[in-house]
Parts: C-alpha cells; structure tokens; sequence
C-alpha cells in the first residue's frame, strides 16, 4: 500500500492533470493545459520520486517574482477575457514552481489553492459537459486532497509552542531557555493509518453524496438573473450581413466535423408534444443567387455588393394557430449573426423581436442593430405551418426584396428576375441540351412540372452517384466542372447537384437560386429535438413559380402568396443524405451535453419560474437590482477617489477590530450548573407529569442516550419515598451531593433526638457509613451510565450492602424527611 | 495513586463541566475566504458553475464542522503512567480512550497533553500530541508518547484535551479534561556495589543487628494491596474496593525479619552550595535505589528519614507500598541549611530495635560527635545509645563511591540533555 506521503503527492498530481484539462477545455487552447501536466508531471518524478532535484526557497521566491512581473504586465493590456487567461497562466507558473520544492503539508494547502483558483478562471471561460465532469470529479478529487492533508499534518509531530523542553523529533532540547528538569516528550507517530483509509474513504463518499446533494438544491433555489453567464468573451458582429460564396471545383475529399451547430425542436402548440417528421427537414442559411464564373470555374455568391441596399425586416408575426407548429432554436456560440430557418415561417405573437429577416438574400439573422455577440447559445423561436399530412412545407411565399411587398410578382421586379436567370448557355451545353428535352416532354408553360421534372432527372437517374472523396473523379481539362459533371463522370456532391439544377432551370426560363443551409439532421429520440452539425451542412434549390402556377394546396398551406412561391428542390439522391438517426449512445451523449447547457450554464430566472409554481416567488428575489446597484456602486468607488479612501478605511478598521477582538477577548463565562431541558420537552414531561409523575420525570432525565443503572435506580427511589428527588437541571453529582448532605443532616438529628442521649459519638457512628457510601454510588453510577462500562461482582456486592445500609439507615427516618417544607 | 492519570466522565456530566469548542482552523480560513470570493462571482454575475462550486464547497465546510464534533460525542479518555518513575528513565504515557458510540467510530483523534513542574506557569509547558487513527464504535483504542523525565520531583500532567479535525482540517473541535494529575517522579536509580551487597547481607544474616520478633501471631495484618491471582477470597477488602475501584487484599506478615534503617541527611551550607545540592541528590539516588534493593533482602521493618528542609520519618515493614511511600517523599526532598538529624535518628530510635545499623548518609562529614549536632534539651542519652550503631557514610567520600554508582548520563549535570 502507498504511504500517506506518496498518496498525497499521486492526488495532487491528478489534480493538476484535471486542472490542466478543464482550462484547456474551457479557453480552447491547450499550450498552458500542457505546460501544467508536464511541469506537474516532471516535478513528481524529479523531486518526489526520485528526489533528485530540490527547489530552495529563496530561488523559488525569486522566480515566483519574476512570473508574478511578467504576468501583471500582460494583465494591464489585454481587455477581460485576456486578463483571465494571463490570470491562469499565472496561477499554472507559480504551482510549477512551488512543485519542484520540497513539499509539507503547508506547501499543498498553497498549491491546493492555487490549483483551485484555476479551476476558478476555467469555470468563469465556462465548460461544456465534457467539462463539467471533469469539474465534478475534481472536486471530489480535492476533498480526497484535503483528507490526506489532515491526515499529514495529524500524523507528523507539530511544531511546539513552548521551547519547554520539547523533543518531537526526538532531537534533545538544549536551547537555554528550556526550563530545567522539564519532563522531555517525544511524539509518537500513529501507526497503520493508511490501513484506515479505506475506511475514512467510505465516510468521505458518503459525506460527498450528501455535498452534492446539497449542493444541488442550493443551486436549484438560489434566484438568478435574466440571464446566465456564458465566458467573458464577446464577439463583434457583422453589421451588413452574411457574405458566403461557392466555388465548384471540388478537389480531394471533404471532411465534415460532428460538432453541434444549432438544434431545433418542433413543438405542437396546444400539447407540446414533440414532432418528427418522415420527410428532411430543410433548414434554410441563405440563398446564393449570384452566378459568376471567376477562374474559369462556376461561382456562386450572395449579392455583396449590394448588401448596403438590402431590406431588412421583421418576419410577420401570427398569433397561435393549431395546425401549425412552434419551433425552439438553439444555435452554438458563434460570432455569425446568421441564424437557421425553415421556411415559411412567422414570430409568435408575444416573442421578443431577436431576429431580422434579409429579403433579398431570405436569410434570417440576429437583430442588426446587436454590435456585439455574447459567447452564448442563441434562442429564438418561430411558427412555421404544417401541410395537410403533417409534413413541412415544400415552398414558402415569395416578398419581393426590391419593395417587401408580398403581392408583387418577380415580373414585377425585372432587375431580380434576369438577375435569378442569368447563366451562360455556351458553357454549359448539355446541361442546356438536358434541360430543353425535359422540357419539350413537360412544357415551359408549366413551370412547376418542369421545375420537377428536372429535379427527378438527377434523383431517378441510376447513373449519377453522390461522393465527396474528389481524389478519383476523372476531371477533364479546359471544361467547366459542372458541365463536366453533368456531362461527363456524373459524380458530384449537393453543391454540384444543386447548380446543375440551377443552371437547368435558368436555362429553361425559371429563375431560381442555389440556398446553402442544413438538412436532415438527428432526431435525438431521448431528447424529441433535431440536431445540426457540419455533416448536415447541405445546398439544394429555390424556383421562382408565379402565383397563376401555384397550386390550392400550396395557398391553403401558406406556402405561396399572392406574389408566388419559392419551390424547394433538392436534386441530390435522398439515400446519400446524412439525416439517419445516431446510436443510442451519442443520443444520449447529446441529450447530457444540451442538459447541461440549458440547466446548469444556461440555468436563468426564466427557466427556474417554469419549473415549479413557486417560481412567482423566485421572481420577487431576482437579484437584477440588487447586482445592477452593487455594480453602479462598484463603479462609483471606482471613480472617486474618496470614496475609494473609504472603503479601504472600512475594510482596515474591520480587520484591525477583527484582529483586536480575537486577541483581547475575554473568555466565555463558563455556564453556572447544567443546561436545562429544552421548553418542549419540559412541556411534554409537566403534560405526561399529569398522569404519571414518574413517566414525567422519565423524560426529563430518562431519554437522553444510555443504559439504565439498576442500583442506581433503587437508590433514587429509597430517597423519593424520604422526598429526596433530584432538581429539575440537577445532575447526578449534585444530587447525589445533596443527599449525602441532607443525609448526613437528618440522620444526625434524628438520632439527636428526643430519645437519644445526644452524645456526637453516637452521631458519627450512625451516619459515617452512610457517609463513606456517597462517593462510591457517583463513581458506580458513572462508570456505567456514561462510561459504558459492566460492574464486576465484587463492586456489585459492595453496592448491594451499600444500598441496604442506606436503606436500613433511612428506614429510621419519618416518611417524606427531606420534603421541602411548605 | 497520583500517577494514574486523569479520567474524563463522558456526557452528560462532561457537557455541563467543558463543553466542545469549536473554531475554524487556518486552512478553514483560507478555505472560507474562497468559498466568499467564488460565492460572490456566482452571485454577481450569474456564473452557474461558480454556485455549483460555492454548493459543493459550503457542504464539506458544514459537514467538517458536525464530523468534528461527531467525532467527540461519547468518548471516555484516561491517562496512564506506570505506577513508579524515576528520572532518568524514558516511559511510555498512554491514553486509552473509549468510543461509546454503537454506529460511527472516531477517526483521527488527537490528544493534546501538557506537563510542568508546579512552579512552572503554564505557557512554559511541554506540550505533546498523541493520534489515535480510529476507535471502533464501542471500543477502546490507545494513543501514546514517550516521557523522559530528566530530574526527579514533582509535575503536573495536564490539563488535556481530546481534539479533533476529521476528516477535512477545515473545522476543528475540542474538549478540554482540565483536571491535572500530579506526578512524582522519583530520584534516579544507580547501581549498588558489591560492596554494598555485602554489607547488606551481613546485616540481613544478623551479624550486626538483633533479630526482631514481632506479635504473637504468625501473620498479622499489616496493609492492602492489589488482588493477585490465587488470593484468597476472603481477605478481600471490600471498602477499600470500594473507594479505590480495584480488588483490595488484606496483606499480611511473615515471620521474624531484619529491620533496616536508613537516614538521609540533606545539609546545605548557606551560601551557594550547588556542590552539596549535587551530592544531596546523588544521597537521593543511593536511598532510592537501595529501596529498590530492600524486598530481595530484608523483610522486617525499616526506616528511612529524610532529613532537609522538611523532616520525615517513614517506618514500616518493609513492602511495595511502603516503597512506594518512600519514593514519593524521595522525589519531594529539599535539601537545607539545618536538617533535624538529630530528632529524626530519636523518632527512628524509638520504632526500631536496637541493635539495628544505622546508616547515615550525608553530604557533610561525620562530625566527632554527633552531640555536636544535639542542642541542649536533646536527650543526649538516647542519642548517645544509638551513636555507636550510626555507620556514617559521606557522600563525596571514596567509601560512598565504592558502594553506588550513578551512570553518567543521570548525574544532574547531565540529566537534561538525554536523547530519547
């Protein structure tokens, strides 16, 4: 088994490891993470394994300076989310050097603190699940640290207060102070103790069962502000927009990351019932209605260079209705504005007013006028309708960008409408030569067929197959690469996919547009919601059709208006989607990672009063104002120099009087006789009194811990029939001083007289016995009412003749002898 | 017996008399400001993790403060020492402590005791710890240090205290067992010569002395002690049992024994006399280790007088707890400027039979005649029968040293600088 020693410097070693990657984890950069676990690692081995490098202390001071220094430097530059990392890295440089020195129990407080001051920083950077448990066992961690730590300290001889003499390290006193003939003590250090600590372990976890527990509920009660705190960092956000383009020159292989964009969760309004859908879903980012060829390659691109000029405007708002379904977004920090949507879709009647809608670009994003992004996720929720089998919408109704008007047609807007059919024919033949022969079968003046028609061409064709690994496409040379997909290898991704239908389209008369966004997504069935990464980032199309194309069902189903319709066309094969559902395992990964954002980071007065009726009262202990007066306070101090004057003053004068106090303070008057029972039981014992006297003073007396003394008992009852009953606070002593005395008295006196000679030889031979009787009932009674202990048989007999000395003696005396006279 | 220590009554009686203190230790200050520091960022700014952490930090905090006092509850604790000391030796000091609790043991219970001499205020105390790792519920454990005692005399053992900081160090309480025990500690034991044993053996056989016949009985009863294994149930004691807590037997006479005499004469010139202080505790050493010596060989009476600044005449058969007695006034002995000789070797006289040797030992020559030392209404007759049995030994003489050897490191010189 380890010793206590090596015990204590393995716990602190994983501390340092948890430490190091819980601030890895919560800053993003893992350099200072590493530079902890290596120099924590390094000074193990060096100076407590193999002992072979020891810090002195005045060099360890010297640099611990020398750190201090160069860190406040870069403190004072940087702005607050840089302050906290020059912070931490302050606090990892001073454990590294304080490790590589010997190391007492003493040093390991100190570097337990620092260690959980870093712990500190990373929760302030904020921790995503991954982290939170690692802080949950970081902090179990460092109560097995303190544990160990008292236990050093118990086990190594203290430091002596007087120099009397002391020898704890078995070394002899010889200062000349030490008085001379002083007993010599030498401290015997405890043995086994690690054979105990399994023990202390087991009690230890039962008490961190019950920290938590605790911990829980106070973290549960305590009012929150509106908002909770998610880092320190914020981002600035673009004030014109989402500029995205796409280049279709695919080369190499496309990697996609599984990291959480956004989730949505669709909701029926009335039961909040959770909805999921047989059809992908189609979460719109924004349109790329710019065709332009830049390096001989086909580029697609939001119109930028007219962003100054967009329309920026609310989505309409709707009160509830029952078909249609409430959506809950929750998009990840990130410090673009741009949010996701389905569409069509409509703010709820009540909501706060979060999000701007760009007409031109029909892309949704955060209020414009918002100049910075808190590091936080981001909630907004909308309505979108539901088609008459329960699926999402295919098309959503056309606003002009030009006018925002929702009854004016894109033939009303030429300039968008040769914008949206702008392509170059000559390059790309046979996407042209396709185009035209579908539509010689369907007919150009059924531009909704058509627009169809020619999205099944690629999903039902057998020859065109979905890849991303572009390292053996065979490409040829001096051809445009969707032509030459088109035309040629037939191997594309939804990109690709998507502009040959564009281009189709265009080509045929139909304007239309590439949109980038995500589809499909999870369906977390632990959790009822979809979620988005990166493998769900996806590109399909928008087709202009004029309301006279439009069908009944799609006006009834509010997916066109009366200035027509965007139909959604997704020509990639739908087997090559990424929207199957995930194992079980990552589900509930992902259901642990979103608790833990919305319960415990994102825990607000909000969802606190939507959790219990009693949230009302929560509300009224909101610390909003009592927070925003500490701060404007705090920034009045800060501002005036008197007032910052006295506020020093205070905290001076508390901690000199603090000081003062604990050093002159008197000592506690030590209370006079015994603590009196408690005002309920002495109420319970006059009630029971009233029936039985003796079940009244039972509970008085007789319910405190331990066992009942028999002789003991028969003694207080001889001196109850001579109305010797003992006080209420009386202790046993007391009263078995007081009958001793009254004893003494009364057996004095009765043998003084009428018939007695008087003489006081005769006095002390009556009650000298009974005297001598006393002290050995108290010691009895001690030793086995409080002490535990089983009297041996010879006390026994000598108890046995005590009590019938007594009992003979008091038999002499009239009933009721020592009853207060009344 | 005074060295038996201290015994703590546990509650209720405890509770009334030293009630636990409680108070935050060092690191339970540090560990406090923290749990404000990061309370009051959580607070502020509505950190979550921060209440998370302030939750999981005040809990321990609370539950240090309950477990240190838990750890308390119900304890019966006990000083032990061995029943004789001499200086110069190292011995164990024992505390037996007693968990009456029937669920939770004691984890890590530290006693804090304390000794120094009477004189001595209490902050120039030693101070000493002992741990015990764990008490079993319903069970005793024992925690020890050593004690070395480097002088003979009188100290005061406590007052104690049972503390505890399990299991965090956060929170420490204590109870305080404020009684103190006096110790006495008698003089270091030597080494008798050969010489010595001689001289006493010829004594013993009756060469020198008459033998003594005491009572008509073979055996009458002369003192208590401690029920053996194999005594007789009827010579059991009860009251003393009674008062003492222990069986008590009767203890009983032999036949005719030598009687032994033994006078301490602890002169002391007026001016500094730290020379003769030194040869008074060497003659201090010699009575006590021949003390130690007397039950092998003489079993009739003896006598011994300490003749300093306070006379006393101790005389009895010889047993272990007139032994006993002996060293508890061995270990008080003062020496002084004019010590009683001459009463003392009268009182002695008369308790003991005549014929018997008297040693004297002195740390002043032997004067021509002892009258010298007599005042005018002294019996000079008596003292001038007993003058021929004195057998005066001085101690800073070669005869002395060649009857008893003090080891080097128990010279008073020495005494306080023993490694334990």
């Amino acid at each position: 088994m380890f010793s206590l020693k090596r015990a204590l410097e393995l716990n602190f070693l994983g501390l340092v490891y948890l430490s190091s990657a819980l601030l890895g984890f919560s800053q993003g950069n893992w350099q200072l993470a590493a530079i902890s676990a290596a120099g924590g690692t390094l000074a193990w081995l060096l100076v407590d394994w193999l002992g072979w490098i020891q810090m002195p202390r005045w060099l360890a001071n010297l640099l611990s300076i020398g750190v201090l220094v160069l860190t406040m430097r870069d403190f004072f530059r940087q702005d607050s989310s840089l302050q906290l990392v020059a912070v931490a890295n302050l606090l990892v440089y001073l454990q590294t050097i304080l490790l590589f020195q010997e190391k007492n129990p003493r040093q390991y407080w100190q570097l337990a603190v620092l260690n959980l001051l870093q712990v500190v920083v990373a929760t302030i950077f904020t921790l995503q699940f991954e982290g939170g448990f690692m802080f949950l066992s970081y902090m179990t961690l460092a109560g097995v640290m303190l544990l160990l730590i008292n236990l050093e300290t118990e086990a190594a001889p203290s430091p002596s207060q007087t120099p009397a003499g002391v020898m704890d390290s078995g070394r002899s006193s010889k200062t000349a102070s030490a008085p001379i003939g002083v007993p010599q003590l030498r401290f015997n250090p405890p043995e086994r103790i690690m054979q105990q600590m399994p023990g202390m372990l087991g009690y230890l976890l039962g008490w961190a069962l019950i920290s938590i527990a605790f911990s829980c509920v106070l973290f549960v009660l305590v009012p929150r502000n509106e908002s909770a705190w998610f880092g320190p960092k914020y981002m600035n956000a673009s004030a014109t927009g989402i500029s995205k383009k796409m280049e279709l020159d695919p080369r190499g292989l496309l990697k996609f990351d599984t990291a959480q964009i956004f989730r949505a969760q669709f909701l029926d309004p009335e039961s909040k019932e959770p909805q999921n859908f047989a059809q992908p879903v189609y979460m719109r980012g924004l349109s790329l209605g710019h065709w332009s060829i830049e390096n001989e390659i086909t580029t697609w691109s939001a119109p930028y260079d007219r962003l100054d000029r967009f329309g920026y405007e609310l989505l309409p708002k709707v009160d509830k209705r029952r078909s249609w379904l409430e959506v809950e977004y929750t998009i990840e920090p990130t410090d673009d504005p741009m949010l996701y949507c389905c569409l069509p879709a409509f703010i709820p009647r009540g909501e706060p007013d979060q999000t701007d809608f760009c007409l031109e670009l029909s892309a949704l994003s955060r209020k414009r006028d918002v100049q910075r992004i808190e590091q936080s996720p981001f909630k907004y929720k909308l309505w979108v309708p539901r088609t008459a089998n329960g699926e999402l919408a295919q098309s959503w109704p056309y606003i002009s960008g030009a006018t925002a008007k929702s009854a004016q047609t894109l033939a009303g807007n030429p300039n968008d409408r040769n914008w949206l059919l702008m392509m170059d024919p000559a390059r790309y033949p046979r996407i042209v030569s396709i185009a035209s022969e579908i539509s010689g079968r369907v007919g150009k003046e059924r531009p909704l067929e058509l627009a169809r028609a020619l999205e099944q061409h690629f999903i039902q064709s057998r020859e065109y197959l979905y890849t991303t690994d572009f390292t053996r496409v065979p490409r040829r040379a001096g051809i445009d690469p969707i032509e030459d997909f088109v035309a040629n290898h037939k191997m594309g991704h939804c990109e690709m996919y998507a502009s040959a239908l564009t281009l189709m389209l265009r080509s045929q008369g139909i304007p239309s547009r590439v949109v980038v966004g995500y589809c499909g997504g999870n369906f977390n069935t632990w959790a009822n919601f979809y979620t988005f990464s990166n493998e769900h980032a996806h590109a399909w199309v928008e087709a202009y059709i004029p309301p006279e194309h439009c069908t009944e069902e799609m006006i009834r189903d509010e997916a066109a208006g009366p200035g027509g319709a965007w139909l959604t066309l997704d020509p990639t094969p739908p087997s090559n989607l990424r929207r199957n559902a995930n194992l079980n395992g990552t589900q509930a990964l992902d259901l642990a990672r979103t608790m833990w954002q919305e319960y415990v980071l994102g825990l607000d007065a909000s969802t606190q009063e939507s959790w219990n009726s009693s949230g009302g009262i929560l509300s009224m202990l909101r610390l909003d104002s009592l927070s925003n007066s500490l701060q404007l306070g705090f920034a009045r101090v800060q501002q005036s120099p008197a007032l910052r004057l006295l506020v020093v003053g205070l905290i001076l004068l508390v901690l000199v009087a603090s000081v003062l106090l604990s050093l002159f303070r008197r000592p506690k008057k030590k209370r006079q006789g015994p603590r009196p029972p408690g005002l309920l039981r002495r109420l319970m014992s006059k009630a029971l009194g009233m029936i039985s006297p003796r079940f009244g003073q039972w509970l008085l007396e007789g319910t405190q811990n331990g066992p009942v003394v028999p002789f003991y008992q028969r003694l207080t009852e001889l001196l109850a029939k001579q109305g010797l009953r003992r006080q209420l606070g009386e202790t046993h002593r007391e009263f078995l001083n007081r009958a001793a005395g009254e004893c003494q008295v009364a057996l004095a006196n009765a043998s003084a007289g009428p018939g007695s000679n008087g003489a006081t030889a005769n006095t002390s031979e009556t009650s000298a016995p009974v005297a001598d009787l006393w002290p050995m009932f108290e010691r009895a009674f001690h030793s086995v009412r409080f002490g535990g202990n089983t009297l041996p048989a010879g006390d026994l007999q000598s108890l046995e003749q005590g009590l019938e000395t007594v009992e003979a003696k008091l038999s002499q005396l009239p009933r009721e002898s020592f009853a207060p006279k009344s | 017996m005074a060295n038996q220590g201290v015994h703590m009554p546990p509650q209720p009686e405890r509770d009334r008399e030293s009630q636990p203190k409680v108070w935050l230790t060092r690191e339970g200050w540090i560990f406090l400001v923290i749990l404000l520091f990061v309370s009051a960022g959580s607070l502020l700014r509505n950190i979550n993790l921060l209440m998370l952490m302030t939750g999981i930090m005040v809990a321990p905090l609370f539950l240090s403060w309950r477990g240190s006092l838990l750890m308390l509850r119900q304890l019966a604790a006990r000083r032990t020492l061995p029943p004789q000391l001499f200086a110069g030796q190292t011995v164990q000091a024992t505390w037996k402590v007693s968990n009456g609790r029937q669920v939770l043991p004691t984890w890590s219970l530290s006693v804090l005791d304390q000794w120094r001499k009477p004189e001595s205020p209490r902050k120039d105390a030693a101070n000493i710890r002992a741990v015990l790792p764990r008490i079993k519920p319903g069970e005793t454990n024992y925690g020890t240090y050593q004690v070395h005692f480097p002088q003979r005399g009188k100290f005061l053992a406590g007052p104690a205290k049972l503390a505890s900081r399990f299991p965090l160090g956060l929170v420490a309480a204590r109870i305080d067992l404020p009684d103190e025990a006096v110790v006495l500690v008698a003089p270091a034991l030597g080494r008798l010569t050969a010489s010595w044993d001689r001289r006493l053996m010829s004594h013993a056989s009756g060469s020198e002395a008459i033998k003594r016949r005491r009572g008509a009985q073979d055996e009458e009863f002369f003192g208590l002690r401690q029920y053996r294994s194999g005594d007789s149930q009827r010579h059991i004691h009860w009251r003393a049992t009674a008062r003492s807590g222990h069986l008590m037997v009767k203890q009983f006479d032999s036949k005719s024994d030598r009687d032994f005499v033994l006078i301490l004469d602890l002169w002391l010139p007026r001016e500094d006399g730290q020379g003769q202080r030194e040869l008074a505790e060497r003659g201090l050493s010699f009575a006590a280790t021949v003390m130690a010596g007397l039950s092998v060989v003489i079993r009739g009476k003896v006598a011994m007088a300490i003749c300093g600044q306070e006379s006393v005449v101790l005389c009895d058969v010889n047993s272990p707890q007139f032994a006993g007695q002996v060293w508890d006034e061995l270990a008080v002995a003062q020496p002084a400027a004019d010590p009683e000789l001459v009463s003392a070797l009268e009182q002695v006289s008369r308790e003991i039979a005549g014929g018997t040797p008297f040693y004297v030992v002195s740390t002043r020559p032997r004067p021509l005649h002892l009258q010298d030392l007599a005042s005018e209404t002294m019996n000079s007759g008596r003292l001038a029968a007993i003058e021929p049995w004195i057998r005066w030994l001085e101690i800073d003489s070669e005869e002395f040293a060649g009857l008893f050897v003090l080891p080097e490191s128990l010279s008073p010189d020495n005494a306080s600088q023993v490694e334990l």
